[in-house]
């Protein structure tokens, strides 16, 4: 057992624990090349940081589905901000 | 006075326009940045300051558009005076702590998963005993509902501010790293950290509500 054990850990590369903290720096492309190959490995035989990174994934575009769509194109008072406009050209 | 800036800058034209009181380069720029403005500013202060301070964040940019010097983009320079004006309004009103929480969080030690959910009999600690529950086992499951959605707004809203910044510019308005670090002023390394604090705990608060 004790044997296994190492062969799995080895086979891991990386702790869970640590594959975790990774994961921003992975979808932003921003892992070191021995981090992403550590990274890659470890996700290719974990199903538990499989479905960790698809949950960031997730929760990265339904954060992008909660963008308000109803706030005003304009700012509140755009004469005034014209007039100031206006100002700079007789300068 | 205008502005004079290196013909390469990829704002020059812009800024050249707003010296001269273009108004069709005010609306150009207006149009593109005034949402993203007004939501980030109403994550900090109620609707109506919010939009207080996006005015008087475009009058700023009219009476100053001088003093851009071209050392980021134009978009960021205007999120800076944004921001500036916004936090500064939010200590006074007390919505939020102090922003001395600018850069790394005091709660980066905090684990991305706590370590109970990563006992695994076998391997020991800092591995998963078994898969975390997937979000969408059923085909014609939705975890895109309106309730949803709800708990996600309310988990990016209940960030720290560092954070709800990082994690709404590039989550919610779709900015690139690089844009974000220009506006904010902050590391790659940082930007990244405040990202995945944040996404991390968004995701958590989604966990928690489907489970």
């Amino acid at each position: 057992m004790t044997d296994d054990q190492e062969f799995i850990k080895n086979d891991l590369r990386i702790a869970c624990a640590d594959a975790v903290e990774l994961v921003t720096d992975y979808l932003d492309d921003a892992l070191a090349p021995r981090d992403l190959d550590d990274f890659q490995v470890h996700l290719g035989l974990c199903e538990g940081c499989q479905v960790f990174v698809d949950q960031i994934r997730k929760t990265v575009t339904l954060t992008s589905q909660t963008q308000d769509l109803t706030v005003p194109v304009e700012p509140a008072n755009m004469d005034a901000l014209f007039a100031a406009l206006d100002e700079k050209r007789t300068d | 006075m205008t502005n004079v800036l290196p013909p390469n800058h990829p704002d020059a034209g812009t800024v050249a326009a707003l010296g001269r009181g273009d108004r069709e380069a005010f609306t150009c720029i207006v149009t593109e940045l005034n949402p993203g403005l007004t939501r980030l500013a109403r994550s900090y202060v109620p609707e109506a300051l919010a939009d207080e301070i996006v005015q008087e964040t475009w009058m700023a940019v009219i009476k100053s558009i001088e003093t851009f010097q071209g050392r980021s983009s134009l978009k960021s320079w205007i999120y800076r005076i944004m921001l500036n004006k916004v936090r500064t309004l939010a200590v006074r009103e007390a919505k939020i702590v102090p922003f001395t929480s600018v850069g790394p969080q005091t709660d980066d030690a905090r684990p991305s998963v706590e370590p109970e959910r990563l006992m695994n009999p076998d391997l020991g600690q800092g591995y998963w005993p078994e898969a975390p529950v997937r979000w969408h086992t059923a085909p014609d499951e939705r975890v895109e509902t309106k309730e949803t959605l709800e708990r996600v707004h309310a988990a990016i809203q209940a960030l720290p501010a560092a954070q709800r910044e990082v994690v709404a510019m590039r989550d919610i308005e779709g900015w690139s790293a690089e844009e974000v670090c220009n506006a904010l002023g902050i590391s790659s390394v940082n930007q990244r950290v405040l990202l995945h604090r944040g996404r991390v705990a968004v995701r958590e608060a989604v966990e928690e509500y489907l489970s």
